[in-house]
């Protein structure tokens, strides 16, 4: 069976269909994988074996029935930031470490409606603040390329998952880069889609102008089955966009002649490392001989992009995570001897070092006296990026550069210093604040671990991006390789 | 610009987290050098500028004055812990 | 020294929907603990807020009435505080663009018309309610009420004592039950005022220190409350002291005004946009729409009754006010063709007497306006009297049986038969010698002891008219 996790998911779905396996035998064989490598790799916080098992069966039903949608039967497994109904969603915290949600997310919801089948739910940085997957209270997960460097985060369990084969879909979820960047660490694809594309309804929220749901998978085509799955108006989020649900597989094979990508001067500074500048370079011209034109074009904001990010997702995390208080659900402490005491407590031992830090920052943030020099500040800077993107789509169809200035770094390389991590987003959180769809994928390898190469299209454009990425992956198989680390006991 | 011992406890006290007096000194130290970082955005001019709060501007998201949701005390996530007898959540009498 | 009171009123009215502002439970009151506080109102992870088409209609309404600005375009706003009863750690208010501004309510005052203006109304969701006295040590906390829409309504500091202050509460009382957006139930919570009050000596231009009195549901505490709070801000001062700027809570049984027991100094609730609610864009259309469906408003009532009717202004006020009341003497009205103005005069005089003995209100009454009407009908063409058709009336309401049985029973027919009548003036002239002669010598008010010992001898069915025009005629001669 070795082959079939090395499958894309219209492989998959091609062996259902034709009985090649049933979904009950192709989830047993992802579930028995879990089981022997999950302990080196530390995706999964929850795996739901008998629910799957269920749910398998039910997909079997369907097919036989001939049934099926695009996407029945095949396993997949949501980032435990989705809460899932009477199945335990942690958000990687200890404060969620015994919630069992009463409701599903509108993405899981969606997903189990499409016939999915949930394997469990991953690993992820603590409340999706981080970029390491290191601040999660479940330990961090492993990158399967060499196990001693990070996933990546926050998403980082969902990331492991699909590049360790213990899942051929992931759901996860993208504030400043929480998708892109583990799936570059990774060597993965994965997408953020335009804010709201999809629903945020269910989805604990972080930074709520900032957040959004999305596919992780190992190829576009993949990832563009799920976000049809996925995407589409929902009247419980009131950010969520009127367009109703698309088929995004439609327009995959168009050509990317004459389309014009544009290439942000500021992304290759002299700082950039040169192995990761190589790489990209040469996937640019990869994508050049395809027929697109390349230009060169500036996002002056750029060099402002990281703060002001930072201070919109700390006051909005500040404000977000005041609900945990101890009362209705959630981690209490013991015996409090007042209310004060109840919530100073409870928050204090339920909440890790890094959340405790965004919640200070983004309480001075909008603190009287400060809320202009800070939170409208990066309000007003926000605007000015929101512009530069407007201005050079007139000129551009997509914009090129590298996701990470790095290669997945070591565990607890930043552990004593929060800024320089802050600072590995760079290249991502501009996509967030202006509310753009931005895609990751595989590119090449440094030094042996994976290289990133970051897509960015104009609003709403989900299709035209898959395409583009779509052309760059039949000519380049970046996206096929598998590690050959040893993983499992 | 740094962010004091004082700041600390303020912000500390606002956010409703209790931090043991012995590591207020390193969430200073850390806050500070976050809060420097952050200061980079003063180097640009933003008078005329709009803030911007929503990245896409959608507007008049509503629904109709209808009851949509039915009684949910008897779920799962409702623990012993965190409920009282008559379906009363436990909170704390100062 | 010399000392003005200066006092502004936030008034928080629950919005009469059938759903919360933000989310699908029902708002209805009264029901077991936590049945109606579903997963947004408990502020679940992951939960969103989705705002309900209504409370915008309605706080249009209210902007309509008052005169006031309707946002073209408004916004909400997080305000951040921890409390029991508040599960997300902040509240959704409104703060830099209200759905209302500028709006006046003019109010009676000292005999005199005077304009309060209101600077804005805006909406917002209502916090749960905290359970102290169930259990020993603990507070319990039921969510029920936990998204109830709220319109805050904010009034310049332009009252000037505690009469001021009741009469522009009242007016905006009866304003927001006439056009339908409040229930009125006071008891349920419904309306509610938080008062600022601060004084100052007479002729300085600065404002006083303010204490804050906060969620009085009465007309009658807001008044005592004021009172007591402007007496003993008026003790410090004059003792040389100086005012603290604090929240107190009004305590109607020791009819004092307490500061509440919060640790801290006054709140940071670092007001932000909420990312989760885009804005609200109104348009002319909107605001037609609401207009054209405006029920009549209360001070344009009272002129109406005034004018049309030709009742009292006294009279036009117990009858506009009430929504309720005036809906049942219009119906009276608009179901007969009885004068308004006698209508009136038997609802203010007969019905009001019976609902408070009865400590009810006229949506309770047992006397409906179709029953009313035929009972007013009989006595208008004389067919019963005054005396009787009150009597009458008490019985409708005790036993609900018709006017016409009840009327048989009581053999309460109005005699208008001259000769039964006059057989009885005559026995009364002759039984009460010294007040005839009273009345000759000119003590004139003695005459209706006479027309009512007639009365008394005739059970009541005598035609008062008749035997005093029969007295006269006999006295005089």
């Amino acid at each position: 069976m070795h082959d079939v996790i090395l499958s894309t998911v219209s492989a998959l779905k091609e062996g259902l269909l034709s009985k090649k396996y049933s979904s009950v035998e192709l989830t047993t064989e992802y579930l028995d994988r879990i089981k022997t490598i999950d302990s080196s790799t530390n995706s999964f916080i929850t795996v739901c074996e008998e629910a799957a098992l269920r749910q398998a069966a039910r997909a079997d039903e369907l097919i036989k029935q001939g049934k099926a949608g695009i996407l029945t039967g095949i396993p997949y497994a949501n980032k435990d930031i989705f809460c899932t109904k009477n199945v335990r969603t942690t958000c990687g915290s200890k404060m969620l470490d015994n919630f069992i949600a009463p409701y599903n997310a509108t993405v899981v919801e969606k997903c189990m409606d499409a016939g999915m089948v949930m394997l469990g739910k991953t690993n992820m940085d603590e409340f999706a603040m981080g970029s390491s997957n290191e601040t999660s209270f479940y330990g961090r997960a492993k990158n399967p390329w060499d196990l001693t460097r990070v996933s990546g985060g926050s998403s980082g369990g969902s990331a492991t998952a699909v590049a360790a084969r213990l899942a051929p879909l992931a759901t996860g979820s993208d504030t400043g880069g929480s998708i892109r960047q583990p799936s570059a660490f990774c060597g993965i694809s994965g997408l953020k889609p335009t804010y709201g594309r999809v629903s945020r309804y269910g989805m604990i929220a972080f930074g709520s102008s900032l957040d959004q749901g999305g596919p992780m998978a190992h190829c576009v085509e993949d990832l563009a089955l799920l976000l049809s799955v996925i995407a589409g108006h929902d009247h419980r989020d009131s950010t969520s966009n009127k367009r109703g649900p698309e088929n995004f597989c439609r327009h995959l094979n168009k050509s990317v002649k004459n389309k014009v990508i544009g290439i942000p001067k500021e992304y290759f500074s002299n700082n950039l490392n040169p192995e990761i500048h190589l790489i990209i370079d040469e996937a640019i011209k990869h994508i050049e001989k395809l027929g697109a034109k390349i230009k060169d074009v500036s996002l002056p904001s750029t060099s402002l992009v990281v703060p002001t990010y930072y201070v919109l997702a700390s006051a909005e995390c500040s404000s977000n995570m005041s609900r945990y208080d101890g009362v209705r659900f959630g981690h209490r402490c013991e015996d409090p001897n007042s209310i004060e005491d109840l919530y100073e407590r409870s928050r204090a031992e339920g909440f890790g070092d890094e959340v405790k830090r965004r919640i200070l920052m983004g309480t001075y943030a909008l603190s009287s006296g400060y809320y202009d020099a800070y939170y409208e500040k990066a309000q007003k800077i926000r605007r000015l990026v929101k512009n530069d993107y407007i201005s050079v789509f007139k000129d551009v169809d997509f914009l090129i550069g590298p996701t990470c200035p790095s290669i997945a770094f070591h565990a607890e390389t930043f552990t004593h210093d929060p800024v320089q991590m802050y600072l590995s987003d760079v290249y991502t959180v501009s996509a967030n604040l202006a509310g753009l769809p931005s895609l990751s994928l595989p590119a090449g390898f440094s030094q042996g671990m994976p290289v990133g190469m970051q897509i960015t299209g104009n609003y709403f454009r989900e299709s035209e991006l898959l395409s583009l990425g779509h052309a760059y992956q039949t000519n380049t198989d970046w996206h096929n390789r598998y590690t050959t680390q040893k993983l499992g006991k | 610009m740094s962010i004091s011992s004082k700041n600390v406890e303020e912000m500390a006290r606002l956010a409703r987290i209790s931090i043991n007096s012995k590591d207020i000194p390193s969430y200073s130290e850390q806050l500070s050098k976050i809060l420097n970082f952050m200061n980079e955005m003063q180097s640009i001019d933003t008078d005329t500028i709009e803030p911007l709060a929503h990245p896409i501007e959608e507007v008049n998201a509503t629904r109709a004055d209808v009851v949509t949701e039915a009684d949910i005390r008897q779920n799962e996530h409702q623990y012993a812990n965190h409920m009282l007898d008559d379906f009363l959540y436990r909170s704390q009498s100062d | 020294m010399l000392w003005e009171t200066i006092i502004g009123l936030e008034v928080h009215v629950q919005l009469a929907t059938k759903s919360k502002i933000f989310s699908g439970a029902s708002t209805s009151y009264g029901s077991s603990a936590n049945e109606h506080a579903c997963a947004v109102d408990l502020a679940l992870p992951g939960t969103l807020p989705v705002l309900n088409e209504r409370v915008v209609e309605l706080a249009i309404a209210l902007g309509l009435a008052i005169d006031g600005n309707i946002a073209a375009y408004s916004t909400f706003a997080r305000k951040n505080y921890f409390y029991p009863d508040s599960p997300k750690g902040y509240q959704i208010s409104q703060f830099e663009d209200p759905i209302v501004s500028n709006g006046r309510l003019k109010i009676v005052a000292e005999n005199d018309l005077k304009i309060i203006n209101i600077t804005r109304a805006h909406l917002e969701e209502d916090a749960g309610k905290s359970v102290h006295d169930e259990y020993a040590d603990v507070t319990a906390v039921d969510f029920n009420r936990a998204g109830t829409p709220l319109l805050e309504i904010v009034s310049e500091p332009e009252l000037k004592n505690a009469k001021e202050a009741v009469s522009y509460l009242k007016e905006l009382y009866y304003l927001v039950t006439s056009i339908g957006i409040c229930d009125g139930n006071m008891q349920e919570g419904s309306f509610r005022c938080d008062a600022n009050i601060s004084i100052r000596e007479q002729g300085a231009e600065m404002l006083g220190t303010r204490t804050e009195v906060k969620n009085i549901n009465s007309f009658k505490y807001v008044e005592r409350a004021i009172n007591f709070e402007v007496s003993r801000q008026r003790e410090i001062l004059e003792d040389g002291g100086k005012v603290s700027q604090e929240t107190r809570l009004f305590d109607p049984e020791k009819n004092e005004t307490r500061a509440m027991r919060t640790k801290e100094d006054a709140h940071d609730y670092r007001y932000f946009p909420d990312p989760d609610l885009p804005p609200i864009l109104i348009n002319e259309a909107q605001i037609d729409k609401v207009r054209a469906t405006l029920p009549e408003l209360p001070w344009d009532k009272r002129a109406r009754y005034v004018e049309e009717y030709n009742l009292s202004q006294d009279e036009a006020s117990m009858l506009a006010n009430d929504y309720s009341v005036s809906n049942y003497f219009e119906k009276c009205i608009g179901e007969s063709t009885l004068s308004p103005k006698f209508v009136a005069h038997w609802i203010v005089g007969g019905l009001f007497s019976l609902l408070n003995k009865h400590s009810t209100t006229i949506s309770f009454s047992r006397v409906s306006p179709a029953s009313l009407n035929e009972l007013l009908a009989k006595i208008s063409r004389k067919e019963i009297s005054a005396n009787a058709g009150k009597r009458v009336l008490g019985i409708m309401w005790e036993t609900l049986r018709d006017v016409d049985k009840i009327i048989d029973e009581q053999e309460l027919v109005q005699i208008s038969d001259d000769s039964v009548l006059q057989q009885s003036v005559d026995e009364i002239v002759k039984g009460f010698p010294q007040q005839v002669q009273e009345y000759k010598d000119g003590k004139e008010k003695i005459l209706g002891f006479l027309v009512g010992q007639v009365l008394k001898q005739t059970r009541g069915k005598a035609n008062p008219e008749i035997v005093k025009t029969m007295l006269e005629r006999i006295l005089k001669a």
